[in-house]
């Protein structure tokens, strides 16, 4: 039969209480009366028989006349009755014992008998003492009244004779003698029966002894009964009995004693052994414990290397992701100086098309022939204007080409200013793009916006109506901005290109641009409406996405750009679209004051506030 | 001319004597009158020498007022204040003071007292002062302790007639009460703090330094010749077999009408005045009271249970009819008188 551990731990465990609690019922019985109760009622027993001894003691002396009054019996008594209530209230909180205090009681009652008949005796002895003082008195007295036995008649001897054996037997008798109380009683008839025959104050005399002599006898008699009585009063032998008893106590105590003894042995002998066995069993595990203790701590140790080598390579991958990142920022920027350069070169190659092509087609060749023609006609020029058609028609060739060549030549310089803008502007692209990698703020200059625009329109080359291409301007009030100028150019040439880009991919029709520009609550907002091909719903959250680009050839830095751009600015870039085919509506909303340059949120570029610096004038 | 009288002396030699032998020195029948007369004659001198001749005190009957214990003043103080608080009784007219005045001797002078509602109390009111001195209290010595007493007047439909509750509410109500009683005893107010102030008041009312206690303790000079004859005859007569100790009386019982029966004219109390055969109910305690102390018995006229006597000549030859059953001579009686008067101490504060 396999006895299960925790059966075998729960029966241990009664064990050990069932082992505990005895030790504790034990512990309480043997305590129930100490030692020092049982000593102390000893003594308490002993004073009272000593008491009850000098009680009798005073007693006697008062009987033999040694103590002439009985303050000593009261004191005796009261102090008697003092010990005795205390003996009963000794016993009160005990257990119990019946006999013990049935014992006491009876040890009570017998003080208390004996102090009745001491109350009896005291008066019987004062009522003796007097009257046997006083007869030898009588006596005398009678004797004198009959005349000292001079007259002597017979009944007169007779008295004189009776009354002096009366009173040595009473004075006898009140030595102790005690058989003479018949005869006493005998003299004592015979006296009276003798005084009868005196005369009267004789008589009187005589019955005055006879009736102490009689006193005399009662209270002879009542204070030796009462003496008697007194000394068989059992007080000695109920404080023995009490003696006993508490004895008899006293060794069921010592021997209940011993056997707890015994019991607490046993008990506390199965305690240790359960203790031993608990401590050896707490030893075991104690090393099964210390064993899991070291496995875990190789697991932990194991897990920790781990972890380390896992945080290395995710640092490693930081590190990289990082550097992509920078990169990635780097390619961006190049991307977007590129990008922006681009939008400039375009118009670069244009006006420097368009001044070669001008130079091209110059009215020079015009100026060459003429020149040809007049050389023919050197030598004879006067005939040549007078005689031949051909030469007020070269007059007036030549004067007309003078003012084409002067128009040319105002076009073409035209041109190349605004070639050298655009020089300008990529200068200062790249400037700018620069200021992104080394975060320098760029100039902010107080500008009006419709410059801005026109600047935008001519760059991205829009600046004027063409055959496929309606520009509509719409300006509105719009005072003096400060704002970083090259950040709006790149964004409204962004802008620009983009939607000239859309109207291009739907050919066949005239398209329409119209460039808004308005002040409101603050806020400059410059609109840029085309009817291109419009934005997919799907997509109108994306255009502003790092990378996305709908275009082949694509690069997709540019808008995601301007919206930084915008936000730095403390502004923002809105798209909107109707959908494919109804064109895209974009808005740029720029603060009209000092723009609160926001945080600029690149990927590895550390944020910080660049603060609005006042006007600067362009260089 | 010698009147006989022997001390009390001689008669302790007598009473000493060992057993006498079979045959006696004075043979029955034969002995003469003469020859007692002889005895007597040979020893008187010897024995007005000793009565002469100053007493040891630890031998005499009566002994010297012993100083009185030390009570706790608090308690003193509050006992005093209860035991002349008339609101104590049912009436509220009644107080321990009012028959037990302290002016008058610890007693009041009537031959019954008067308690609640003008009602007579059945015997004559024994005197407070030297009461702790008393083995018992009341005239029948149904009282055991002084509490006992207390308690008994209180309850007593004649004499204050009052309940516990009553007295504990009264005194419960009176602020001063409260805090007294706070003040000198642990648990306050309770009924047997009550008794025990009363009581301790009344322990301290032990009269010393009367003249007759200056002459126990040694000064000659305290009583004058008569009061001292006064006190020899006091003890020959064998009064002091009964009124003896320290309280020259107080510690026993003892029947009234020894030698001649208390006839019905002596009884004037209420019939059942018969002392402490009311308490035991034995026969021979029929007309058995305490015997009183005579301590300042000058003041507390009249005398005995039923206060029949007006004065102290009265009492003393009543007691010699009834106790001793002898006529003293008149000058003896005075003597006696004389003596009786030393015994009472200077006024209490």
């Amino acid at each position: 039969m396999k006895i299960s551990r925790n059966a075998v731990a729960w029966m241990l465990l009664a064990v050990a209480i069932v082992g505990v609690a005895s030790i504790g019922v034990l512990y309480a019985r043997a305590n129930a009366k100490t030692g020092t109760e049982y000593f102390e009622e000893l003594a308490l027993l002993r004073r009272i028989g000593q008491l009850d001894a000098q009680w009798e003691a005073d007693v006697l002396k008062a009987r033999s006349g040694m103590t002439l009054h009985f303050d000593p019996l009261r004191e005796s008594s009261d102090e008697l009755e003092v010990l005795v209530k205390a003996l009963q209230a000794s016993d009160e909180g005990a257990d119990h014992d019946t006999g013990l205090a049935d014992a006491q009681r009876a040890l009570a009652e017998a003080v208390r008998e004996k102090a009745a008949r001491v109350e009896e005796f005291k008066s019987s002895l004062a009522i003796l003492r007097n009257s046997l003082h006083y007869l030898p008195l009588a006596a005398e007295e009678v004797h004198k009244t009959l005349g000292y036995g001079l007259p002597a008649t017979d009944a007169a001897h007779r008295v004189e004779e009776q009354l002096s054996s009366v009173l040595v037997a009473s004075l006898l008798n009140a030595q102790g003698r005690r058989d003479g109380e018949a005869e006493t009683i005998e003299s004592i008839e015979a006296l009276r029966h003798d005084a009868a025959l005196l005369s009267a104050p004789q008589k009187a005399q005589v019955d005055l002894f006879t009736i102490h002599a009689e006193t005399v006898l009662r209270e002879q008699r009542t204070v030796n009964a009462v003496l008697d009585e007194i000394a068989a009063v059992p007080t000695a032998r109920r404080a023995e009995d009490i003696n006993a008893l508490l004895n008899r106590q006293q060794q069921q105590r010592v021997q209940q004693t011993r056997h707890m003894r015994a019991y607490l042995l046993v008990t506390s002998v199965v305690l240790a052994m359960l203790l031993l066995s608990a401590a050896w069993q707490l030893r075991r595990n104690h090393r099964v414990l210390a064993q899991l203790n070291s496995q875990l701590h190789e697991a932990n140790e194991l897990l920790e290397q781990r972890v380390r080598e896992r945080t290395q390579e995710l640092r490693d991958a930081q590190n990289e992701l990082v550097s992509t990142a920078r990169r990635a920022g780097m390619a961006e920027i190049a991307s977007n100086v590129l990008h922006n350069v681009g939008n400039i070169l375009n118009s670069v190659n244009v006006s420097a098309d368009l001044v070669a092509s001008r130079l091209r087609n110059s009215c020079t060749r015009g100026l060459a022939r003429a020149a040809d023609l007049l050389r023919a006609n050197e030598e004879e020029l006067p005939q040549f204007f007078a005689a031949s058609a051909k030469g007020p028609k070269l007059a007036r060739y030549v004067i007309e080409l003078s003012a084409t060549a002067q128009h040319e030549q105002a076009e073409m310089v035209a041109e190349l200013d605004a070639l050298r803008r655009s020089i300008d502007h990529i200068k200062t692209v790249v400037a700018t793009q620069q200021s992104y990698a080394t975060h320098s703020s760029s100039p902010v200059i107080r500008i009006h916006p419709h410059e801005l625009v026109e600047d935008a329109l001519r760059i991205s080359g829009h600046a004027v109506t063409s055959e496929w291409l309606e520009v509509v301007r719409d300006y509105g009030e719009l005072p003096q901005v400060l704002v970083d100028r090259d950040r709006v150019l790149q964004i409204l040439v962004n802008l620009l290109s983009n939607a000239r880009q859309s109207m291009k991919a739907v050919p066949g029709c005239r398209h329409r641009l119209v460039v808004q520009a308005q002040a409101d609550a603050g806020m400059l907002r410059v609109r840029v409406i085309d009817d291109g091909e419009g934005i997919p719903v799907e997509n109108l959250t994306r255009i502003f996405t790092h990378g996305f680009t709908t275009r082949k050839e694509g690069h997709g830095f540019g808008l995601h750009s301007c919206a930084l751009a915008a936000q730095q600015m403390g502004g923002t870039l809105e798209a909107h679209s109707d959908g494919p085919g109804a064109g895209a509506t974009f808005t740029l909303h720029l603060p009209l004051g000092p723009a609160p340059v926001a945080e600029f949120h690149g990927d590895d570029h550390p944020a910080a506030d660049v603060a609005a610096e006042p006007a600067v004038a362009a260089a | 001319m010698q009147s006989g009288v022997t001390s009390f002396d001689q008669q302790k030699q007598f009473m000493s004597v060992p057993r006498a032998p079979r045959s006696p020195r004075w043979p029955r029948g034969h002995t003469t009158l003469r020859s007692v007369r002889c005895v007597a004659a040979a020893l008187l001198p010897l024995a007005a020498a000793a009565a002469a001749a100053a007493q040891p005190a630890a031998t005499e009957p009566l002994q010297p007022i012993p100083a009185a214990t030390r009570q706790d003043p608090a308690r003193v103080a509050l006992g005093r204040r209860l035991f002349h608080e008339p609101r104590l009784s049912a009436d509220g007219k009644v107080s321990c003071a009012s028959c037990h005045d302290l002016a008058r001797g610890g007693a009041d002078n009537r031959t019954r007292s008067i308690g609640i509602h003008g009602r007579l109390t059945a015997r004559n009111a024994p005197t407070v002062l030297n009461a702790a001195l008393n083995f018992r209290q009341m005239w029948n010595g149904r009282a055991a302790t002084l509490e006992a007493q207390v308690e008994l007047v209180l309850l007593s439909p004649s004499e204050m007639g009052s309940t516990w509750p009553n007295v504990l509410t009264v005194l419960a109500t009176d602020p001063s009460y409260a805090s007294a009683f706070a003040a000198a005893y642990r648990d306050g107010l309770t009924k047997a703090n009550v008794l025990n102030a009363i009581s301790t008041f009344e322990r301290t009312l032990v009269t010393a330094d009367s003249p007759f206690d200056r002459y126990l303790r040694g000064d000659r000079a305290a009583l004058t010749d008569l009061e001292k004859l006064g006190y020899a005859r006091f003890k020959q007569y064998g009064c002091a077999s009964c009124h003896q100790g320290a309280n020259i009386g107080g510690n026993m019982f003892q029947r009234f009408g020894v030698m001649v029966p208390l006839a019905a004219a002596k009884t004037t109390g209420k019939p059942g005045d018969l002392g402490r055969f009311e308490v035991t109910g034995l026969d021979r305690d029929r007309h058995v009271y305490k015997v009183p102390s005579l301590r300042n018995v000058a003041l507390t006229a009249p005398y005995f249970h039923d206060g029949s006597a007006a004065t102290l000549e009265e009492a003393v030859s009543v007691m010699f009819r009834y106790q001793l059953g002898r006529v003293a001579p008149k000058q003896d009686e005075e003597a006696i008188v004389r003596f009786l008067r030393t015994l009472t101490a200077p006024r209490l504060e």
